[in-house]
């Protein structure tokens, strides 16, 4: 019978056990977590209230298996003088620790234009569980009654605003998506300026405002409070289902609230940020209505400083008709070719939104584009000369082509 | 009988894999502090230098064939030797305090809901202590098994970081000031120290010619690697790359296939911890292979268990205070780390002319004796 050698049996025991030890410390195995002790934070809505900040969060309670439900949903609304404070106070009405990681959502509700929105989400800048993911956006009326609310779409209402907010929905222009990351670096940059979606839930605010038109709503002050915001909608959301509408953009200057954009300025913002990949224009020629379908979008702006600062803006499509008004025949439609009279009158249409858009945004004082930012980047030396403003003293040139994809 | 033969290849390997994993932890957020979107360049200047100094030290080795230990013993005395390789054995130990504590950070912050006791770090002590008294073989064994894990790992999270990088945060290129970088660069010498592994691994491997260049293409690669990882990182954060702490564990997270399928990324991370892990025992080896010089006894575990002893004892000393001991390492460690990184590739020149003028002597001496 062959000799077991000790000594070599006991250092293959003593390395396994070290292995094991050392992935079991690697992988957090000491850290397991009771379930039923646990909440995840699936959205966040943000207040600023008389006391300092109210956060409501959407809480995703697991389940364990033998209820037979896999996850519940729970809005809880905590207060404090600061986001960490308000946290801990849902900390303590529900003895849930909320977890940050799965946090895929932050609402800013309108009186959160009261005060600086970097001070505000200062806890999730500093907080190394979110990872700066979350999508961001600012609401009508009060962030904690949207979180709370039903919507129309979808399960919880988080989960239909992070669908309206997806990259999916950002391809059509419609929406301006952007991550807690991006209100960072933007509002740290020359240019100050950072924007983020403005939705607002029908049967909510733009109703009871009168169906305000958007460029009523462009008007670079601070937005009221809706009165009935706060009570049409409980905290358990008793109230009926919401249509949320996110087709507009909030502007902030440094982290102050600085106004609302329209859909069309939105939507020329987000072609000029280059985050689209097919969207849907309408031109009108000769008593016809033509909806075009955008592709292969490239859009962007560009600073130049010969003969003083000039911002061009370019844009180019390919463009397709998918419907058109009035009468139309097989044999017109069957080349499939957007014929010149209709390509001309889009790029006009588009040509108007980006010269629109910058005066809107030099009214607003707000450099949503970048330029400031563009000028210290590709002309370092000659940013101290012209200084933050430079999109205000600029020259606008849009130049903008739309070809037939036929 | 510990064995510390090593070869080419795993010397390169070490150069580049172990050299480059254990900066790609808190340096990419300590650089963005110092000196803003200039931080790819410290990693470069300090590469620089440690293949200068790698090349200057291979090249010794491959024209003696001795150790730096032997050379110096021939050339300065036994005692003067012992003396180098004693300081040495210390500075391998003290260079592994900060990349040992911010791995122990890293794990608890990636890893863990909530910051776990200190005692939940002990496994990493029994694995160094019984990887630190296996001697150099053992690890450029596990360099070459780290190879694979390493540039699987990097090229993941490389591969998912670029798509969300905005390079126009890299511009205006050295906008920051000189000092600035000059002070980032000295701040980082006591993590690049592969000049200082070359004096202990010169002459345990046979040289053939070419080797000397390219240990040091590896090592020039590992630090390319690692500048390439902290430009991506400021590619994607921009000014809040100051905030951002552990690089590796953030570069992926805004990946579109992160956000649709759930933290893959982590699988890299844990992949790369383990290279990380064995580039922070590679200190305590070097350090027992030092103190096995000087005393010219084989009790590798003895010392290992010393070595990580004394790292157990910072750890417990400063649990509550690595941004304490990562501006001493910054300030003291680094003088003591271009210290070893200039003095010894002089000093083993210097070794090898008196050793060559002494071989000289000895043979005209002789020459005179055989004439008489």
């Amino acid at each position: 019978m062959k000799k077991i050698n000790i000594k070599k049996l006991s250092a293959c025991i003593y390395a396994a056990v070290i292995v094991l030890l050392a992935f079991l410390f690697f992988t957090n195995d000491f850290g397991l977590v009771d379930i039923r002790k646990t909440a995840v934070i699936t959205g966040a809505g943000i207040d600023v209230a008389e006391s300092g900040v109210e956060v409501t969060a959407q809480l995703a309670v697991p389940q364990p298996a033998e209820d037979g439900q896999t996850t519940k949903y729970l809005e809880v609304t905590g207060g404090g003088a600061t986001v960490s404070d308000a946290l801990n106070d849902i900390n303590v009405k529900t003895g849930f620790y909320p977890k940050l990681v799965f946090c895929k959502l932050i609402l800013l509700g309108e009186s959160c234009a009261r005060r600086n929105i970097i001070e505000l989400l200062n806890y999730f800048f500093r907080d190394d569980y979110t990872h700066l993911t979350p999508q961001i956006a600012m609401c009508a009326g009060s962030a904690g009654d949207m979180v709370s609310s039903r919507p129309a779409f979808g399960s919880t209402s988080t989960e239909a605003i992070e669908r309206l907010l997806s990259r999916e929905a950002q391809k059509s222009g419609n929406v301006a998506g952007v991550r807690l990351k991006d209100i960072g670096i933007q509002t740290n940059s020359r240019s100050r300026a950072c924007y983020m979606p403005y939705i607002v839930g029908e049967g909510g605010v733009a109703e009871e405002e009168g169906n305000a038109s958007p460029s009523d709503r462009s008007d670079g002050g601070s937005p009221q409070e809706s009165e009935q915001g706060g009570s049409g909608q409980g905290k358990n959301g008793a109230a009926g289902e919401k249509e949320l509408v996110c087709n507009r953009a909030a502007l902030f200057r440094g982290g102050i609230f600085a106004g609302v954009l329209s859909p069309e300025d939105t939507f020329a913002l987000n072609a000029l940020s280059d985050n689209i990949g097919q969207a849907t224009l309408s031109c009108d020629v000769e008593d016809r209505i033509y909806s075009l379908n955008l592709r292969s979008c490239s859009g962007g702006a560009e600073l130049r400083l010969e003969d003083g600062p000039r911002v061009a803006l370019a844009f180019s499509a390919l463009a397709q008709i998918t419907d058109a008004t009035g009468p139309s025949s097989p044999e017109a439609d069957g080349d499939g070719v957007v014929h010149g009279p209709v390509l001309r009158d889009g790029e006009d249409r588009l040509k108007e939104m980006f010269t629109r858009l910058y005066g809107e945004l030099v009214r607003l004082d707000c450099d949503a584009l970048g330029v400031a930012d563009m000028l210290y980047r590709g002309y370092r030396d000659r940013f101290d000369s012209f200084g933050e403003d430079v999109f205000k003293n600029a020259r606008v040139e849009c130049s903008v082509s739309l070809r037939s994809s036929g | 009988m510990i064995k510390n033969e090593l070869s080419m290849r795993q010397t390169a390997v070490i150069m580049c894999v172990l050299g480059a994993a254990s900066k790609l932890m808190l340096w990419p957020t300590s650089l963005a502090s110092a000196c803003g979107n200039a931080l790819w360049l410290p990693p470069l200047v300090d590469t620089a230098v440690q293949t200068a100094a790698v090349w200057a030290v291979a090249l010794i080795g491959s024209k003696t064939g001795k150790t730096l230990f032997e050379l110096f013993s021939q050339s300065f005395t036994k005692p003067v030797a012992c003396a180098i390789y004693a300081l040495l054995s210390l500075f391998f130990v003290l260079s592994a305090v900060v990349p040992m504590s911010e791995q122990q950070l890293m794990v608890h912050e990636v890893f863990y809901d909530t910051i776990p006791s200190i005692w939940v770090f002990l496994p990493f002590f029994f694995f160094s202590v019984y990887a630190g008294s296996k001697g150099l073989t053992n690890a450029g064994r596990t360099a070459e098994c780290c190879l694979p894990l390493f540039i699987v790992s990097m090229l993941f999270l490389l591969s998912l970081a670029v798509t969300e990088c905005d390079f126009n945060l890299l511009l205006p290129v050295l906008d920051s000031p000189a000092g600035d970088i000059a002070k980032a660069c000295f701040g980082g010498m006591h993590r690049s120290i592969n000049g200082v592994y070359m004096a202990v691994f010169a002459g345990n491997f046979r040289y053939k010619r070419g080797d000397a260049a390219k240990i040091s293409a590896a090592c020039a690669t590992g630090g390319i690697i690692v500048s390439a990882v902290c430009a991506l990182f400021y590619a994607q954060y921009g000014e809040l790359a100051l905030t951002q702490y552990f690089a590796v564990a953030k570069l992926a997270v805004f990946s579109p296939v992160v956000a649709l399928v759930g933290r893959l990324d982590l699988i890299a991370v844990y992949v790369l911890d383990a290279a990380i892990l064995f580039s922070i025992v590679l200190n305590i080896q070097a350090a027992v292979y030092c103190m096995y010089c000087v005393t010219g006894r084989e009790w590798h575990p003895l010392y290992s268990l010393l070595c990580n002893g004394a790292l157990f004892a910072v750890t417990l000393l400063f649990n509550n205070s690595f941004a304490l001991v990562q501006r001493a390492a910054e300030s003291y460690l680094s003088v003591a780390a271009a210290a070893f990184t200039f003095a010894l590739p002089a000093l083993a020149w210097t070794a090898y002319a008196v050793a060559k003028a002494g071989n000289g002597r000895g043979r005209t001496a002789a020459a005179e004796r055989g004439g008489k």
